[in-house]
């Protein structure tokens, strides 16, 4: 039973990373229409830029921290302004084959820093190394801190998309464009932003994930585990976004321990296929209907 | 008109065959021209391009001591970014086009793979890849050579000391579930079988994870006193930190991809204590060796850099040492006949400190089945013992 919780527990500290990379995900989706497979590379250059921060120019980490999130946030947004922005009204496959291609683009840039490329390298933080006991079960303070961020990040997003302007502003854009256009919504600028607040999320994610994994030019691969988690969801859910990647997080770590060797590599891409048998809208998303 | 043309294509096809019948690919009068293809843009190009200024410091050594029997040895080293494709595309540049004499120190256990039978087919000799991979050597093959043990020997080794020197019973083993991961299984599997033992449990990962929790909690549920590992660089230290994260006191042994200074510098504390069995010493440890000594001197003056290269540095430059002596041994008249030959004349070799005594016969392939017993110490690398 222990070792069930255990797994469980870290599980869902893993997945809280899935779910943080979901999330930006899902946020480019619902104010865009754009599927964005980027998110996975953005999460690597985030990390990237905190440990050059932080290692390389000496900052405390918390200010290595808040530039390496803003200036990810800074990249998300220029690459929308860029190379996005031309496409709108282009069909939705192109638009994600651009996005496919910036992620090769950015995994490309991130070899050609020297310091970067090739090396596995690592964050630690004044919490590296600790452990919390929970009873009989133990939680690594590096987890127990993403599982708080997360938290904090879920909280602080409820109340930006309830009650500030911007929020709401997104939450219109992302029902109907062309409504939020009539209400006087500057709708361009809206994606801008929600492309920087997805790279924001993912720098964060990025972050949290580095002490944990290693950082090196490839882990933008485990982003891609985002898009199962999205699916689950619903793609058009943030709740569901979270729901989602905590459940992949802790169906990973429930098959990495009783299943045989693996299982575990596919259990993320098997639940997306018994959550769509069961419910093709994901776990939150609406259903659409059209009549035609 | 036309008539001169065709003139000109007679001459150019005689001059042309009359250079072909001349001598042996790669071999002029002044010249010996040996080619290479290891990462220098790529994922482990930390590691290659050391190994490329191995080959060339080697060479000018070499050359400077008078070269052979009056030959420069000149090495062409191809880029390949540690992708099988392009490996195998820069080999048969190298074969075809440049017209090399032998394909020396290839690096990747996946590229040697792929490009062994190519070179096997077109009668070029393959020497000394810095790969711990057992095709090299194992079946022997005329035209292969081996410097450093595969996965295999390692861990079969590792296994024999737990069982032997810490009194071990109960193994487990995590592995990468690839090649070389499968290899060092082999290895593991192949000495506790003739222990009369078996693995109580083992667990996988696939290459690229950095999660190992379910295995660790796998093994630890098993209760085995012992963890042996088919990991490489990042997945070694890894494994230390999960080991540390849940308190598990349990002696771990690594292949000789852990021994590296990036496996102390990403495991921190976790990785004290860690055991690894490797072919070769790390530079550090071997620099009372003049040789290298100079070697390792020329390196930091031609890079710039003030530290000592990867000890990647120390196979390609024991590769070209080997060679030189291979060649010397066939003597003036210098062919890929001759050149076995000469290959096979060397017993008890000393390649220089850091490495077993090299000895190559029709039947043995790979110079020397010696390993190191590596531990972590207050930080640092250490050899225990060298077991032969």
């Amino acid at each position: 039973m222990v070792q069930f919780l255990q797994q469980i527990l870290s599980g869902i500290s893993i997945g809280c990373v899935y779910a943080l990379i979901a999330l930006g995900f899902v946020l480019i989706y619902k104010a865009t229409e754009t599927v964005n497979f980027a998110v996975g590379e953005l999460m690597m250059i985030g990390a990237f830029l905190g440990f050059t921060f932080i290692t390389m120019w000496a900052m405390p980490l918390w200010l290595a921290a808040i530039v390496a999130i803003a200036a990810t946030a800074i990249l998300a947004a220029l690459l929308e302004r860029i190379f996005l922005r031309p496409m709108v009204g282009e069909p939705a496959f192109a638009i994600l084959v651009v996005t496919i291609g910036l992620g090769f683009c950015l995994r490309a840039v991130a070899m050609m820093v020297p310091p970067w490329s090739g090396e596995t390298v690592r964050i630690t933080t004044p919490l590296s190394g600790e452990v919390l006991r929970l009873g009989p079960l133990i939680l690594s303070a590096d987890h127990a801190a993403v599982i708080a961020a997360t938290a904090l990040i879920v909280v602080g997003f409820f109340f930006f998309f309830t009650r500030t302007r911007i929020g709401l502003a997104m939450q219109a854009v992302s029902q109907s464009q062309l409504a939020a256009t009539y209400m006087g919504v500057r709708t361009r600028s809206i994606s801008t932003l929600v492309w920087a607040l997805a790279g924001g999320i993912t720098a964060i994610a990025g972050l949290l994930l580095a002490p944990i994994a290693f950082i090196h030019v490839n882990m933008g691969l485990l982003g891609l585990k985002a898009i199962p988690a999205a699916i689950i969801g619903g793609f058009s859910s943030l709740p569901g976004a979270i729901v989602g990647g905590i459940a992949l997080g802790v169906c990973e770590s429930l098959a990495g321990y009783y299943l045989p060797e693996g299982f575990s590599d596919v259990a993320a891409y098997v639940l997306v296929l018994v959550v769509l048998g069961l419910r093709p809208e994901g776990l939150f998303g609406q259903p659409i209907h059209k009549r035609v | 008109m036309k008539s001169k043309i065709a003139a000109i294509a007679v001459a150019a096809t005689f001059a042309a065959s009359a250079a072909m019948a001349q001598g042996t690919q790669g071999v002029t009068a002044t010249e010996i021209l040996l080619g290479s293809s290891v990462d220098l843009t790529g994922p482990v190009a930390a590691i290659g391009v050391p190994m490329k200024a191995g080959f060339e410091i080697a060479a000018d050594m070499i050359n400077e001591g008078g070269g052979i029997h009056g030959r420069k040895v000149r090495v062409l080293v191809e880029d390949n970014g540690y992708d099988p494709k392009r490996a195998i595309l820069a080999v048969q540049k190298l074969m075809t086009s440049d017209k090399v004499f032998a394909i020396i120190g290839l690096l990747g256990s996946a590229i040697t793979q792929v490009a062994l039978p190519a070179t096997t087919q077109r009668g070029v000799p393959m020497l000394f890849p810095g790969a711990p991979t057992h095709i090299v050597y194992d079946p022997p093959q005329r035209l292969s050579f081996a410097l450093v043990t595969g996965y295999d020997i390692q861990m079969s080794a590792a296994a024999a000391y737990a069982h032997d020197e810490l009194g071990k019973r109960k193994f487990c083993m995590m592995y990468q579930d690839d090649e070389s991961g499968e290899q060092a299984l082999a290895g593991v599997e192949r000495k506790l079988g003739e222990l009369k033992l078996k693995l109580v449990e083992k667990t996988s990962y696939k290459r690229g994870a950095t999660d190992f929790s379910a295995q660790f909690a796998r093994m630890r549920g098993a209760n085995c006193d012992v963890v042996m590992l088919g990991t490489i660089v990042r997945e070694t230290a890894g494994a230390a930190l999960e080991r540390a994260k849940i308190g598990w006191d349990v002696p771990m042994f690594a292949p000789q991809g852990a021994v590296s200074r990036a496996v102390i510098a990403l495991g921190g504390k976790a990785v004290e204590g860690l055991y690894a069995f490797a072919p070769s010493l790390p530079i550090a440890l071997a620099k009372n060796d003049p040789r290298l000594a100079e070697a390792v001197k020329r390196y930091k003056e031609k890079s710039g850099k003030a530290e000592d290269p990867d000890d990647f540095f120390m196979i390609s430059f024991a590769g070209m040492m080997l060679f030189a002596e291979g060649a010397r041994n066939a003597g003036k008249d210098l062919t890929v006949d001759s050149f076995v030959k000469g290959m096979e004349q060397i017993k008890d070799f000393d390649v220089g400190e850091g490495w077993g005594k090299m000895t190559f016969t029709p039947t043995q392939r790979l110079g020397s089945t010696r390993n190191y017993v590596m531990q972590v110490k207050d930080g640092v690398w250490t050899q225990l013992k060298a077991l032969d």
